[in-house]
């Protein structure tokens, strides 16, 4: 097998070590791992996995993954459990087994051991980690990753909310697999549990340097932490003021042992760490300001008319019959965006999807539509048509999040469903619903581009042939949809206990103005409206 | 507040229950500070919303809420994501105190007295995208806080953040405490304990220590006993830290006695004293 190679930096890590990656808050452990991994644009990073680079130059010159380097690591993101998908424990290793052609035979082993390395028998295979606490999923995800023969090991905070015995279970298989020549690296914020257990650290700073040290010379060198921008935990201070007064490493690292060795360090200076946890740094962290981005110009109108001219123009947009008249709209939703100065870079994937989805189906409708078999282009154009004409539609509507709040878009709606000043109470849940599902449209983006990740680093596969988008969108969408209800419960919970819902009139702090600017806007809608109109009835 | 309280769960077919709290009994004063430790699962969180007076399905004794009221009292949880319904601070506090039905005029003047409260009055109008994970939990706080709540229930909220943000988050919820408020302080991590603060310790959905925090990491010594304590910290099934460790093993060899250092000031004060100590013997 090979060595991971951190290339740029020169930094080469060897098989069976434990490298501990340190490194201050913002500094990006996780991202790291992520690029080594691959789940992630390298920017200026190259890995080699022995002799595999990560990424290489495809047929077309552009860069992609390599899936002979992708087999080379076994990736645990953070909270792993949250990955978890399969009905069984069984199902669950053998996910991560089949991107590796082994044996059934083979197979069974890993199983075994790596059910082993988490405490579990095989009886636990057919268990469903659906139906298990917390700590047991958590086994289950560690048990996966733990299967494959990958020669690396990549873990992102594996003991975070684990229990004392399943830090030194953890702890014990990292031993044993690097005693079997595996590499492993590991970021914790455990760190009298992570650096005693390494063989080297990589200090890794906030500007991207770089620094591998043994783990002994770390104990003999605490103030290179500084240096890379952290603070130095005091069990670490005592630990080389041990070391200082002669106690060997090995009786430093373990705090039982040291403990016979106190009386050689009896009265060393010690220097403590000096950090505050008062309320100063409240003041310190608000002086802080950044600087004051511009509010959006469309901001500046009352959503009321912002919407209105929106169904105005969407209207217009409606009439297109024609292929020249399309064009024409296109050009129009087009100045608009650009008059707005409005982005749509933030919602790219929905409307590269869309597009494909569009492209697709009027494909296959076009092959269909001939009896012959053969290509039909009037049909695949007559199909495409109301595709397009939604999409200029589309492309307008995604607009509206990015320039107009939920909260202000709430406010709109609620004042214009008000009647005698009071919101029918079911119009109000309505209203607030969609509005919350606005506001989390980017959470759940986040949470999908998350799972999407862990099937990257399970799967190692980087097809894009309609059977392994089948395979992701399926692969995703379970611990997706597992994770959405986790949210929505904890929504559910932050609403209930603020008391949201439970005052049926709440106050309305804000009453909306509608101003001459808005005239103006919605007019404006008015002729683009009627001037499509016009040019598709030419 | 709670007098031998069970929340027993029951599984699909509706029988083998499973207990997530058994018989707890626990006060907590106004304006106190409550740390509750325990391993994942062990029934912190059960118990959290129990306090905040959101009651579960299958629950068994008695409760009483006492100073906190009878309306639900405001919970901050792990994910800032999952808790912000606004854009900015701002709108967060607003939209909070329009759902608590407050007179429009007053809004305003509360929002910003929240705000400030937090420390977050600078960053009122910035978009969560510019603020940190820290700053968006200081803002769900603003959001809590802005009813003036008598509890606050803070469920593991440090344990999604670096370790700036961290105490940024700490820091912030001691001062609403000094302002009267009683913080139940949820947590994992041993470092956020005082030695002189109160922590309950749960596993298995019981109590198993109520008491001082050195106390946890340490036992309790028994005056007349000559068995040494053992530590809560363990039997909680959490990990016991390096210095704790190094400590009792100290204690064990007969070399140091309660009580043991807990604060970097203490281990600092010890190596010292020993050095006072020594250099004393050595001119003697």
């Amino acid at each position: 097998m090979g060595d991971g190679d951190v290339q740029g930096k020169g930094l080469r890590l060897e098989p069976g070590t434990i490298t501990v990656l340190l490194g201050p808050n913002g500094a990006g452990k996780t991202t790291l791992l992520e690029k080594i991994a691959g789940l992630r644009e390298p920017e200026n990073i190259q890995v080699l996995y022995g002799t595999d680079w990560l990424w290489k130059k495809g047929s077309l010159g552009r860069w992609q993954l390599n899936e002979e380097a992708l087999l080379q690591y076994s990736y645990c993101s953070q909270s792993p459990e949250d990955g978890l998908f399969a009905r069984s424990v069984r199902d669950e290793l053998d996910y991560s087994l089949r991107p590796y052609a082994l044996s059934e035979q083979e197979r069974a082993e890993r199983r075994d051991v790596a059910l082993a390395a988490v405490g579990w028998d095989s009886s636990w295979e057919t268990r469903d980690p659906y139906l298990m606490s917390g700590g047991e999923r958590r086994r289950a995800a560690l048990a996966s990753v733990f299967a494959t023969p990958a020669a690396w090991l990549l873990l992102d905070e594996p003991t975070a909310g684990l229990d004392g015995s399943g830090h030194e279970r953890i702890a014990d298989h990292l031993k044993q697999l690097r005693a079997e020549g595996r590499g492993i690296v590991l970021v914790s914020h455990d760190s009298d549990w992570a650096i005693p257990l390494a063989d080297r650290i990589l200090l890794w700073s906030a500007d991207g340097s770089a620094r591998l040290c043994g783990r002994d010379e770390l104990l003999a060198h605490p103030e290179w932490l500084e240096q890379t921008g952290m603070t130095i935990p005091n069990w670490l201070r005592i630990a080389h003021l041990l070391g200082q007064s002669g106690v060997s490493p090995e009786k430093g690292w373990n705090p039982q042992l040291a403990a016979a060795e106190w009386d050689s360090i009896s009265g060393m200076e010690f220097q403590m760490d000096k950090r505050s946890s008062g309320a100063e740094i409240v003041g310190k962290e608000a002086i802080k300001r950044i600087a004051k981005e511009k509010m959006h110009r469309l901001a500046g109108f009352d959503p009321r008319a912002v919407w209105l001219a929106y169904l105005l123009v969407s209207t217009g947009l409606f009439f297109l019959r024609d292929w020249v008249s399309m064009l024409v709209g296109a050009v129009v939703v087009a100045g608009l965006l650009i008059a707005g100065r409005i982005s749509l870079r933030k919602w790219q994937g929905l409307i590269v999807n869309y597009a494909i989805f569009s492209i697709v189906t009027s494909t296959i409708f076009a092959w269909g539509a001939s009896s012959g078999g053969g290509f039909e282009w009037e049909a695949f154009a007559g199909t495409l048509f109301p595709f397009a004409r939604t999409m200029l539609i589309l492309l307008l509507g995604l607009a509206i999040p990015l320039v107009m709040s939920p909260l202000s878009l709430r406010r709109s709606l609620e004042q214009l469903t008000t009647f005698k000043g009071k919101t029918p109470q079911g119009i109000q849940r309505f209203i607030l619903t969609v509005t919350l599902m606005m506001r989390f449209v980017p959470v759940l983006l986040e949470l999908w581009g998350r799972f999407a990740k862990i099937f990257l680093a399970r799967g190692k596969t980087r097809a894009r042939n309609p059977v392994a988008y089948g395979r992701k969108l399926r692969d995703v969408a379970i611990p997706f949809l597992l994770a959405l209800f986790r949210l929505g419960d904890e929504v559910a919970l932050a609403l209930e206990s603020r008391g949201v819902g439970v005052n049926p009139h709440p106050t309305r702090s804000v009453r909306l103005k509608w101003r001459m600017r808005d005239y103006g806007f919605t007019i404006g809608a008015i002729v683009l409206a009627v001037g499509l109109w016009g040019f598709a009835h030419r | 507040m709670l007098d031998h309280v069970s929340v027993i769960d029951l599984d699909e077919m509706g029988n083998s229950p499973s207990v997530r709290l058994h018989e707890v009994s626990l006060a907590l004063a106004a304006g106190e500070w409550l740390n509750v430790v325990g391993v994942n699962g062990c029934g912190k969180s059960t118990l959290a919303r129990l306090l905040a007076g959101l009651l579960p399905a299958n629950l068994s004794g008695e409760m009483r809420r006492g100073f906190a009221g009878n309306g639900v009292s405001p919970i901050v949880l792990q994910q800032p994501k999952a808790q912000l319904f606004g854009e900015t601070p701002r709108e967060e506090v607003i939209f909070a105190l329009e759902w608590k039905g407050i007179v429009k005029e007053r809004i305003a003047d509360l929002a910003e007295d929240a705000l400030n409260k937090v420390g977050l009055l600078a960053l009122a109008d910035e978009p969560w995208t510019r603020l940190s994970g820290g700053q968006q939990q200081l803002a769900a706080f603003a959001a809590s806080m802005a009813c003036d709540p008598l509890l606050l229930i803070l469920d593991e909220v440090t344990s999604m953040l670096d370790e700036s943000n961290r105490e940024l988050v700490l820091g912030t919820a001691r001062s609403l405490h000094k302002r009267g408020t009683a913080i139940l302080w949820i947590t994992q991590r041993l470092d956020e304990l005082e030695p002189d603060a109160r922590v309950v310790a749960i596993e298995g959905g019981r109590v198993i220590y109520d008491g001082d925090c050195r106390g946890f990491l340490y036992g309790v010594p028994v005056p007349g006993e000559t068995e040494l304590p053992s530590s809560p910290c363990l039997r909680s099934g959490l990990r016991l830290p390096y210095l704790a460790s190094m400590a009792i093993e100290l204690r064990r060899l007969g070399k140091w006695k309660d009580p043991l250092p807990m604060t970097t000031q203490e281990w600092g004060k010890v190596l010292g004293d020993v050095g006072d100590a020594e250099a004393k013997i050595a001119k003697s």
